[in-house]
């Protein structure tokens, strides 16, 4: 089973309890600065990177409500 | 497909929040894909299974599971948005609901937020969407108009007698060849905890009672229908409790559960369940065991200190936390249980009964952490009131009640966060570990040794007692030296004995893993065994082709 099978496949979850140390994280900026701070790093993760810069006009912020 | 709904959240299991949406929408002509983001690798996919495809879909509903994902879902959002999609998204969950007004300010990428239970918004956002009709007329929605955040009236919840039972798509998670389900039975808890977002939730629909409930030939029918269907012989309850209010009651619900299935002639199974301390009674529990075959019950202790069982209203007492345990040993009935040993009001005392509970019941797998401030809940806006957290909608942190209980968190999160936290986890792989030698005891009878559940509860009782020996060296280490000068080496040194504790258990722990497999021959276990072994059978198919007796 390679890597990427074993990882779609379901599970059992255990019981987990959320990590106390996210909540400490990068807490100067706001929420929204955050968030674009960490799609950029999801990004750059991706392996399918390259094919989403196809689609990508370059992303712009927008002003919130 | 020409018309279609993307349905994105975490699927590491069945999400049965998605699935019951699905099989909603399935019903009004809308069919769905599921796409899961299960972690940051799925991030380029998940968008690309949206943005890539030949037709947009109509709608997209993300499931807002765990308020400590929202960072993620909302990253999903703007990316999918920069790569070109335009039509309708849509967030669900406990954490949107309350923060819907916020998440809609915030981010104009998110159309909307359905608020509460949503097969039935769904629907009705999706018929809606499709025919370019007002949203004003759907109940249970917050959407933007003219720059302000509208939220129509409160929906009336989906009657579970009649919404269609979850999608079940793909193939079903296993243990050892045995077929795995997750279903509810019920949606709600009839308690009402401060640190908890579903009472919160429930309390705004169902005020005072906070839970409803399926009627159990309807439930009977479902697990008939899965194992037929799917295989599936490992029922998982995911009810936010199984149990309701009264000893009685629960007696007389278990037993006619029990009676349906046997009436209607179902294989041999095995269920998982959660309960709080004061659901376990002899008699219940015996029903639970016998008659519906349970190998895992989860027991929300959650604290043992009678100042955490205030501060969380958990409406029962240390006295009930023990029993609880008695009446599981007595049965042997593998029970896991995690505990909050840090509160807002946690003092040294307190976290020291918890780690004396802890000792209490090592042979149980359990974990420690935090009581976090989820949004909607009671204790969040006490703290706010008393101005004691900080940050915003998306997560809140606070100080503990003291700077000597401050500095032990710290120095416990710095030892333990390896432990405890995180998908690689020992405290959480050892849950998994322990079921599987459950799973064999219960499926496998004829091999099963009863050495492999002596060592699976060795195993659980070296980490309880590595964890509370741990822990109290921490207590002390802070009790004893008022400087925190010293603190980074105490804990390297900490740190370093508990690492190898772990490599050594999770050493065993992956044996044991084996040990079953071979024995069992079908399958895989829970437990990561990390390279591909063949089983017996597999072993012995290789050879007779190789012969080419086949």
């Amino acid at each position: 089973m390679s890597a990427d099978e074993k990882k779609r496949k379901l599970q059992l979850m255990p019981e987990v309890l959320p990590d106390p140390r996210l909540a400490r994280k990068d807490r100067d900026a706001r929420p929204r600065e955050r968030t674009i701070e960490h799609m950029k790093r999801l990004l750059a993760l991706t392996a399918s990177a390259s094919a989403l810069a196809a689609y990508s006009r370059g992303y712009a912020v927008v002003d919130p409500l | 497909m020409t018309k279609w709904i993307a349905l994105v959240g975490p699927e590491i299991e069945e999400n049965l929040s998605l699935r019951y949406i699905a099989s909603s929408l399935a019903e009004h002509g809308f069919p769905s894909e599921i796409i899961p983001f299960n972690h940051d690798g799925d991030f380029g996919a998940a968008i690309l299974a949206i943005a890539g495809a030949e037709t947009p879909p109509l709608v997209v509903g993300i499931s807002l599971a765990f308020q400590w994902r929202a960072r993620d879902f909302l990253a999903f959002a703007m990316a999918l948005r920069d790569a070109g999609y335009r039509g309708h998204i849509t967030m669900g969950g406990h954490f949107a609901t309350f923060a819907s007004d916020d998440i809609l300010a915030d981010y104009p990428e998110i159309d909307s937020v359905v608020r509460q239970e949503a097969e039935e918004t769904m629907v009705r956002l999706a018929k809606a969407i499709e025919i370019s009709s007002p949203l004003a007329a759907i109940s249970g929605l917050a959407y933007r108009k003219d720059g302000a955040v509208v939220r129509t009236e409160h929906p009336q919840l989906p009657d579970l007698a009649k919404i269609p039972r979850p999608d079940r798509r793909g193939d079903p998670a296993a243990c050892f060849g045995h077929g795995i389900a997750p279903l509810v039975s019920s949606r709600g808890c009839y308690a009402n905890c401060t640190f908890c977002c579903i009472a919160a939730w429930q309390e705004q629909s169902l005020p005072g009672k906070r839970y409803r409930l399926r009627e159990v030939g309807d439930v009977a029918d479902e697990m008939i229908e899965l194992q037929k269907t799917r295989g599936i012989d490992i029922f998982v309850f995911h009810d936010d409790n199984f149990f309701v209010p009264g000893h009685k009651r629960n007696r007389e619900r278990l037993s006619a559960l029990a009676d349906a299935l046997e009436a209607r002639k179902i294989g041999h199974f095995a269920t998982v369940v959660k309960a709080r301390p004061t659901d376990v009674d002899p008699e219940v529990f015996r029903i639970l065991k016998e008659r519906l075959h349970c190998i895992r019950v989860y027991i929300g202790i959650e604290t043992d200190a009678d100042q955490g069982l205030k501060t969380l209203k958990r409406w029962s007492h240390s006295k009930q936390n023990h029993t609880a345990i008695e009446i599981v040993r007595k049965l042997d009935l593998y029970t896991c249980f995690n505990m909050l040993v840090f509160d807002p009001d946690t003092e040294i005392e307190a976290l020291e009964t918890n780690i004396q509970f802890m000792r209490f019941a090592p042979e149980y797998p359990s974990n420690f952490g935090r009581v976090e401030l989820y949004a909607g809940t009671p204790l969040l806006a006490r703290m706010q009131q008393e101005e004691r957290c900080h940050g915003d909608y998306m997560q809140w942190d606070y100080e503990l009640g003291s700077p000597a209980i401050e500095r032990i968190f710290q120095l416990s999160m710095d030892a333990f966060h390896v432990r405890n936290f995180g998908g690689d986890a020992l405290a959480n792989r050892l849950m998994g570990t322990r079921f599987d030698v459950e799973v064999c005891r219960h499926f496998h009878r004829d091999v099963f040794r009863e050495e492999w559940l002596d060592e699976g509860k060795d195993l659980n009782r070296a980490l309880s007692i590595d964890t509370a020996d741990g822990l109290q060296e921490i207590v002390d280490w802070v009790k004893t030296h008022e400087s925190s000068e010293k603190d980074d080496d105490f804990v390297a040194q900490l740190s370093a004995r508990l690492r190898k504790s772990e490599r050594d258990i999770g050493h065993r722990a992956r044996n044991l893993a084996r040990i079953l497999h071979e024995a069992i021959g079908i399958g895989r276990p829970l437990t990561e065994i990390g390279d591909k072994v063949a089983t017996p059978l597999q072993r012995m198919m290789f050879l007779d082709a190789a012969s080419g007796d086949r």
